[in-house]
């Protein structure tokens, strides 16, 4: 009896199930990037964009917003930030942290990141966004401070300490005329900031907070500024101080009632200040409407903060209609 | 033209649909997804319980202050204290905080979360020098640079001079091949606390501050030469300061000719000075092209 030889196993198939399936993720990848790079070459990137609004009435807040501008403003000014008894003045480094944010990476939907500096001015940084309209538009974030350095005592007998004041006390009053946002991170002076010189000191060497308040010299500024004219430009500005709803809403509101305002109800820390600001900005590039703007400044990051927004998305009278004109 | 791209446009959303989408995934019944349950912000809006007047109730004591500082919370709940508060709150705070357990371990624990500026003040606030080899472990990593200014509040005599050498290391090595690079926070912390320190550094590594990619690395590197200029009489870093008044930013710039406004004559007189200022015209700067021709003209009239 002649055997019949045990069939050879067979080689599995080049497309069997299992490989297929195992297959799979891979090409889908390869789709993806593919697709990607040719949306990309097609110009899809550069395509018209325009983002979606809840209603009207948020397309027309951001519209007045970015104005007609291609290279729109917001303008972040720190105040003196003396840490008094201690000698530190801490207004360099946390300008520098706010800046390390802005032109680090960007994660998931953000946009108040992955800016550029500018070479010839430190204070400038520019990023691309898609602009209400659906047009790019390359958004100017000027991130200015005061103090010469991180030592109070030294600051006092330094002549450069006078400029950088001045000119930190100009970057945010001329802001109004400027800029479409102007946000001040600074101390209150119990009413009478924002402050961007060295504090004014008490017999004790303690700031002269009776002073401050009798006598708001930082505080008039930003009123008579208010007055003008052609501080319509701006329609946010935002106070990262202590107890600022309570020492500045009021009387901002008399002058300039269609005023975005961001203010505190606390005594805000440091680093609360600081993410509240930035999610600020993030908030108005995205250009999120007053519901997201708002949990936006109530996250676990920014609650401490104790930020409000009001009077940003208040129903205008007259629609589609400029303050600026 | 417009037309491939629409055609391949097309292509390429149908191809999204048919590859992209997960077809393995069969097509059954759609399932209603169980209902949520109402959270309050959704309910207040359909079932807001009604109000009633607090008008009769009688007004509730207020808490004496010392009541309300003693009450057990959170190290970090008395940190923020610390800021904006008066000086009594934050002694209470202070005393609170150094009679929680394990303080340390914990502030150790946040450091590099979300509390670490608040666990930093802390250490600072209750002056935990034994906490200073682990900020200057952890600096290292720190890209705040906010560790190096709380370990720079606790040095004591005894490790100052180790933690500065730590420091120069790490300014050193980040220039050389292949060392580990620095944020410009952290930079700048440490290049200011070598100027607080007084310490003399390479000119080779003061240049390479003046000539950092970020203009506030160079605006702390010219404030060291102010310092060695000014203070320690160092004339060689005129040539340094030459550097600093030719920087692409004009912040830097002006910087620069305020260190020149407070040098000695002799000094303005020297020649990398001078030829620094003969290039006044060239500033586009306003303020700094008036403000350096001032600085020329002082010193000629200074000189005759």
């Amino acid at each position: 009896m002649q055997l019949t030889p045990f069939p050879p196993q067979r080689p599995p198939h080049p497309i069997s199930p299992d490989r297929f399936r195992r297959r799979r993720p891979r090409a889908r990848w390869i789709f993806w990037i593919f697709a990607l790079g040719a949306s990309y070459w097609l110009g899809y990137h550069d395509r018209k964009l325009k983002p979606i609004f809840e209603d009207a009435d948020c397309e027309r807040v951001y519209e007045r917003l970015y104005g007609s501008e291609s290279e729109p403003e917001f303008r972040v000014v720190f105040g003196y930030k003396d840490a008094r008894p201690a000698r530190f003045v801490a207004d360099r480094y946390e300008r520098l942290l706010f800046i390390q944010r802005l032109t680090g990476s960007c994660l998931g939907t953000d946009l108040a990141c992955g800016f550029s500096r500018d070479r010839g001015d430190a204070d400038l940084l520019t990023r691309s966004i898609v602009g209400p309209d659906g047009q790019r538009k390359t958004v100017r974030v000027r991130v200015v401070q005061p103090s010469a350095s991180a030592d109070d005592l030294e600051n006092r007998k330094d002549p450069f300490q006078r400029w950088k004041s001045k000119r930190a006390e100009e970057a945010f009053l001329k802001g109004f005329h400027e800029a479409a946002v102007v946000l001040y991170n600074g101390h209150s002076r119990a009413g009478g900031g924002p402050d961007f010189e060295p504090p004014r000191l008490n017999p004790a060497e303690s700031v002269d907070f009776t002073w401050y308040k009798a006598h708001e010299p930082g505080f008039a500024k930003v009123l008579d500024a208010l007055k003008e004219e052609a501080s319509a430009r701006t329609r946010m500005l935002g106070f990262y101080s202590c107890a600022s709803h309570k020492l500045f809403t009021d009387r901002v509101r008399e002058i300039r009632p269609d005023l975005g305002l961001v203010t505190s109800s606390r005594l805000i820390y440091f680093s609360d200040a600081l993410e509240t600001s930035l999610e600020t900005l993030n908030s108005l590039f995205s250009m999120k409407c007053e519901k997201g703007f708002r949990s936006a400044l109530r996250t676990p990051k920014t609650r401490a903060g104790g930020a409000r927004v009001s009077g940003f998305f208040r129903k205008s009278s007259a629609p589609g209609g400029s303050a600026a004109q | 033209m417009t037309l491939a791209r629409v055609a391949l446009g097309l292509w390429l959303v149908g191809g999204a649909a048919l590859i992209g989408l997960n077809l393995d995934a069969a097509p059954g019944p759609k399932t209603k997804k169980p209902a949520k349950p109402k959270s309050h912000a959704v309910s207040k809006s359909v079932k807001k319980p009604i109000k009633k007047p607090r008008a009769a109730a009688p007004k509730a004591k207020e808490k004496p202050l010392e009541k309300k500082l003693d009450k057990p919370v959170d190290w970090s709940v008395h940190a923020r204290r610390f800021t904006g508060e008066s000086e009594r709150v934050r002694d209470r705070s202070i005393e609170a905080l150094r009679k929680e357990p394990n303080l340390k371990a914990r502030l150790e624990e946040a450091l590099g979360t979300p509390k670490h500026f608040l666990a930093l003040d802390v250490i600072v606030a209750l002056e935990l020098k034994d906490m200073a080899p682990v900020l200057l472990r952890f600096s290292e990593e720190d890209e705040t640079g906010y560790s190096y200014h709380a370990l720079n509040a606790i040095l004591t005599p005894q490790n100052q001079r180790d933690v500065l050498k730590a420091y120069r290391e790490r300014l050193e090595a980040q220039r050389k091949p292949g060392g580990r690079k620095l944020s410009p926070a952290a930079q700048v912390a440490l290049i200011d606390a070598m100027t607080r320190a007084g310490l003399d550094l390479d000119p080779g590594l003061v240049e390479a501050f003046l000539t950092d990619v970020e203009p506030e690395v160079r605006s702390s590197g010219l404030y060291y030469v102010r310092m060695a200029l000014l203070k320690k009489r160092r004339y060689d870093g005129l040539k340094l300061l030459a550097v600093a008044l030719a920087d692409p930013a004009f912040q830097i710039r002006m910087q620069a000719l305020y260190v020149v406004s407070e040098l000695s004559d002799a000094a303005r007189g020297r020649r990398a000075i001078q030829d620094a200022l003969r290039n006044c015209a060239k500033e586009d700067f306003e303020e700094a092209r008036v403000f350096c021709d001032s600085l020329k003209n002082k010193r000629r009239g200074g000189g005759t």
